[in-house]
């Protein structure tokens, strides 16, 4: 069942479609926040936090827009919240992004630069190095199936202000791999 | 293979961390409270609603029969079926007669006390379903 039908279920006053949606939704969101605070109890809680606002703010879901689009927005959303109180992430990042990482765009793409990566320790690791922003858009990118144009809706910003993001995440995972560990 | 190919094979190696075994209901717990907390709160809005308009549908009645006893309403319905005849046969004057002596005031008040009452049953209904025989 679709998650539109089960919302229009739940509304209609079936309590198991809301069980069902939250299910469906449980371990991607999870693992989404986990990959954003990169501790378990605080991912724990602001799952938690993310489940309560879907489930309050429902009625005011838009049918004609994705769900999975509205859920992790609210997703990224609680993340930047909880950074911001623990003050965690400069928000003058994502106005100045371009000013702080000095990559230029037309850098080669990196065509193999994760074959270089041989394990997912590996990788986890890489990412954790990224700036959150760089790093939620590969999670949504290559891990969670979503387009430039959802990831854009997501962060609220234009389609090619994520694919530059895309880009410069791919570079900076370039450095990373590329630099050797020290000794 | 195409680099997309080659990024998001990596991407699927990267270990999918294990939702802990509680954490649905937990979630549901939360959920679960939340909505009793607030029907608890409609429950009472919508009861003292229903008091309120309970108490003042005899008054209400007791003015619009006293209104509809005072305009003739009542001699207009009684003609209706004594002499049904006439009536029909300037049925057109009647009804207007009949339509002016309406306490249209009176009766707007008591359909919309009827209203109240009738919303604030529904809710009091579904609040009192959540409050004790809903569980997560």
């Amino acid at each position: 069942m679709e998650d539109k039908e089960l919302i229009q279920k739940y509304l209609e006053g079936n309590d198991e479609a809301f069980q069902t949606l939250v299910k469906r939704y449980l371990s991607p969101i999870y693992n989404f926040v986990f990959s954003s605070v990169r501790d378990k109890h605080h991912a724990e809680d602001i799952t938690q936090d993310v489940f309560i606002k879907v489930w309050t703010h429902l009625k005011r879901y838009d049918p004609s827009k994705s769900f999975k689009v509205w859920i992790y927005t609210i997703a990224k959303n609680s993340v930047y919240d909880f950074l911001r109180k623990k003050k965690d992430i400069p928000f003058s990042f994502l106005e100045k992004e371009g000013e702080l990482f000095d990559i230029p765009d037309s850098e080669p793409l990196p065509d193999k630069i994760l074959q270089l990566s041989d394990s997912s320790k590996t990788m986890d690791a890489a990412l954790s190095k990224l700036a959150i922003p760089y790093r939620e858009v590969l999670i949504l990118y290559y891990q969670n199936g979503f387009n430039f144009r959802e990831i854009a809706e997501i962060f609220k910003t234009s389609a090619n202000t994520v694919k530059s993001r895309h880009r410069r995440a791919l570079v900076m995972l370039k450095k990373i791999f590329k630099k050797p560990d020290p000794p | 293979m195409t680099m997309t190919k080659s990024i998001t094979e990596n991407f699927s190696r990267l270990k999918t961390q294990e939702v802990p075994h509680d954490l649905f209901g937990k979630i549901m717990v939360k959920i679960a409270a939340k909505q009793r907390r607030r029907a608890l709160w409609s429950f009472v809005f919508s009861g003292v609603v229903f008091l309120v308009t309970l108490g003042s549908v005899v008054p209400v009645v007791a003015d619009v029969h006293a209104s509809m006893t005072q305009s003739g309403t009542y001699q207009f319905i009684s003609l209706m079926f004594s002499n049904f005849s006439q009536v029909a046969s300037s049925w057109q004057d009647f009804l207007f007669s009949l339509l002016e002596s309406l306490p249209i005031f009176g009766i707007a008040i008591f359909l919309a006390v009827m209203a109240f009452l009738l919303t604030s049953l529904r809710f009091i209904s579904r609040d009192f379903k959540i409050l004790f025989y809903r569980h997560y």
